[in-house]
């Protein structure tokens, strides 16, 4: 039995007593400054360095992690960009723009928004989103998301080069224009220039043509009001009759030609 | 998954894959562990890097809990029997694997810091799973008393190793000016201060434990004692940076000296804690990152081999001279491979002490220690069984009504 060994109290308290005096001298002496490591000049550059390319390394895997992340959601929610919350980015904010290869493999940059501003590409008016890098070809289908994963534009091409517009402003320029609608209504192709819409190309069956309307011709007034945006070619698109005054190539004075107006059906 | 969600999942999760284990014949460890990576947030993400921090405390009383049951094989009786062999055995078999990984590692082209500390973590045996799988296998005879003793010694030893080494690293290696006695002092204290006052804290948290639990009957008042004096050290050790595994060995060296309830005490444990190490295995298992596996390289292969060199050939070499069973000698090494806890403690120590380096030691340590957790229990498991020591599990007798 082990109570019947004889426990020596006395060595035990003594041993008690070097134990505590340990614990409290270990406490007193523990070194209170930090000793500044001797490191030449070469060897702190060194250490920045690494310490430089482990935050950018770390922030690289961040980026990484996040655009995995936002291809994995989107691919398993099958959620298009409008099924994703939209914000408007702040100036300075971090953009990801995030395209997915055919394999699920991430294709991303990073960029900071750089304010919305209108711009023009070809025939449609834009609103894009500044950034802060030159948008490569591989991310002509990218979606822009913040970091809390919000969409925040869609990349579109723009000429020869590629922008980040935003969704309601991708919106309002997939509408039909007026030039769309009289390409539809008239096969009417035009250019407003010189306070005039020159006519490039005009519909076999159109009324326009049946009044004599003819490529080359240049349309200076409607109705007797003049054409300085395609916006006052509307009235071709109602069914009245209209005035176009037309100045022809190789003729000294302006005509007016008369387009009848279309007949209500019987 | 809040934290209290995440643990009854983890507790659950344990069970099934104890029955998945036993069914495969592996250890129920490895199953724990196994279930670990598979719910942890680098496969699954069920349990997210949030929770393991939450839950981390659980760990910290498992391993204390573990660390104090290892510490009862040092009873003075049984050192004064075995003791000289099991440091003997300890001291070579440590000495090899250091010795194959630090020469290994110079080999391959590494600096001295980068081998020798390498080398230090390479002695490390978890003994968390070892222990845990000579409990499940209810293993008794030469090998599991050899085993354990080995294991209690290799642990200190290893934490001496590492201390030695970051302050001979830190005096030679330019970090610290020579000339400037206050920052020698800063290298060297680390050094006495982690062995010396573990100690100290253990024997004094030993000495009240052993004492009060004389005035302690019941058994439910037993374990009230005896987690709150774990806690108080494992608490107290972080307080003032002492080792807790070396301070709750310490604890249960203490008590099984002085006290004639040490026995009682260690039933009492041994019939309570499962869900606690149950838990601390499916942590475990989730904090391994399983794809650090893919960055092992050359590096971590020499590791490996060398750290197995050392373990499986130290043990055999140690023993040639003793009066061990033959199967005892051979299945030892075997039964020492697992490497978890303290290896991963000390990574985290050489971030802060050598950060030039850190990012090679720790890659490859991190990366081992997923090989050594998943291989380890098996092999100890093997080496029972080889040595005839695994017997059946006692029937229930304590029953609630």
């Amino acid at each position: 039995m082990k109570a019947d060994i004889p426990v020596r109290q006395r060595y035990i308290a003594i041993l008690c007593v070097v134990a505590l005096v340990i614990l409290v001298a270990g406490v007193l002496l523990r070194p209170t400054k930090i000793p500044v490591p001797v490191r030449s000049e070469s060897e702190i550059y060194r250490l920045q360095l690494l310490a430089e390319q482990r935050d950018l390394q770390n922030t690289r895997l961040f980026f990484e992690g996040k655009a995995r992340d936002l291809v994995a959601k989107s691919q398993a929610a099958r959620a298009t960009p409008d099924k994703f919350p939209f914000r408007s980015p702040a100036t300075g904010e971090y953009m990801l723009l995030v395209s997915a290869q055919e394999s699920g493999q991430p294709v991303w940059a990073v960029t900071a928004a750089a304010g919305v501003v209108k711009t023009r590409c070809e025939d449609r008016e834009l609103e894009e989103v500044g950034t802060t890098i030159s948008i490569p070809a591989s991310l002509s289908n990218a979606v822009a998301f913040n970091l809390d994963g919000d969409v925040a534009g869609l990349v579109v091409a723009c000429g020869d080069k590629r922008i980040v517009t935003t969704p309601d402003g991708l919106r309002q320029a997939s509408r039909k224009t007026i030039r769309d609608l009289l390409v539809e209504c008239c096969g009417l192709k035009f250019a407003v220039a010189r306070d005039a819409a020159e006519i490039i190309e005009v519909g076999e069956d159109s009324r326009l043509k049946k009044a004599g309307v003819r490529p080359g011709d240049r349309v200076i007034a409607l109705n007797g009001q003049p054409i300085r945006a395609d916006s006052d070619l509307e009235p071709l698109l109602g069914g009245g009759e209209i005035q176009l005054s037309i100045d022809r190539p190789r003729k000294v004075r302006p005509r007016t030609l008369k387009v009848p107006a279309i007949e209500a059906p019987k | 998954m809040n934290e209290l969600a995440s643990l009854g999942f983890i507790l659950l999760f344990a069970l099934f894959a104890g029955h998945v284990g036993k069914l495969l014949r592996i250890p129920e460890v490895t199953g724990y562990i196994g279930a670990g990576i598979v719910v942890g947030p680098y496969v699954f993400g069920w349990i997210s890097h949030d929770n393991l921090e939450t839950l981390a405390v659980f760990s910290e009383v498992a391993l204390g809990l573990i660390l104090f049951s290892i510490g009862s094989v040092f009873e003075f009786g049984r050192m004064r029997a075995t003791g000289g062999t099991i440091a003997v055995i300890t001291l070579i078999e440590s000495g090899l694997a250091a010795t194959l990984v630090t020469g290994g590692m110079l080999i391959a082209g590494q600096s001295w810091a980068v081998a020798l500390l390498l080398g230090a973590i390479a002695i490390e045996t978890a003994a968390a799973s070892t222990l845990m799988v000579m409990r499940e296998c209810n293993s008794q005879g030469p090998l599991t008393e050899t085993l354990t003793g080995v294991i209690g010694i290799n642990n200190v030893l290893c934490l001496l190793a590492f201390s030695l080494v970051a302050a001979g690293l830190q005096l030679t290696g330019g970090l610290v000016d020579p000339s400037d006695w206050y920052a020698l002092y800063s290298a060297i204290y680390p050094l006495v201060w982690q062995i010396a006052g573990s100690l100290a804290l253990g024997f004094l948290v030993g000495v009240l434990l052993a004492l009060w639990s004389k005035h302690v009957v019941e058994k439910g008042e037993t374990l009230i004692l005896l987690t709150g004096c774990v806690l108080l050290c494992v608490g107290v050790s972080h307080v003032l940076g002492l080792s807790p595994l070396i301070a709750s060995l310490g604890v249960g060296a203490t008590m099984v000296n002085l006290s004639a309830e040490s026995r009682r005490l260690f039933q009492a444990l041994g019939q309570t804690d499962p869900p606690l190490y149950a838990i601390f295995f499916v942590i475990a298992g989730a904090d391994l990152n399983i794809k650090l596996l893919t960055t092992i390289g050359v590096l971590g292969a020499i590791y490996v081999a060398g750290r197995l060199g050392g373990k499986l050939a130290g043990p055999w070499l140690a023993t040639r001279k003793t009066n061990l069973p033959q199967a005892v000698r051979k299945s030892l090494g075997l039964a020492m491979l697992s490497q978890a806890g303290l290896a991963i403690g000390l990574t985290i120590t050489i971030g802060h002490r050598f950060p030039e380096i850190a990012p090679v030691v720790n890659t490859i340590v991190l990366a081992s220690v997923v090989i050594f957790e998943l291989i380890g229990p098996l092999s100890a498991k093997m080496a029972l069984a080889r040595s005839g020591e695994i017997r059946a599990q006692p029937p229930l007798t304590d029953h609630s009504f």
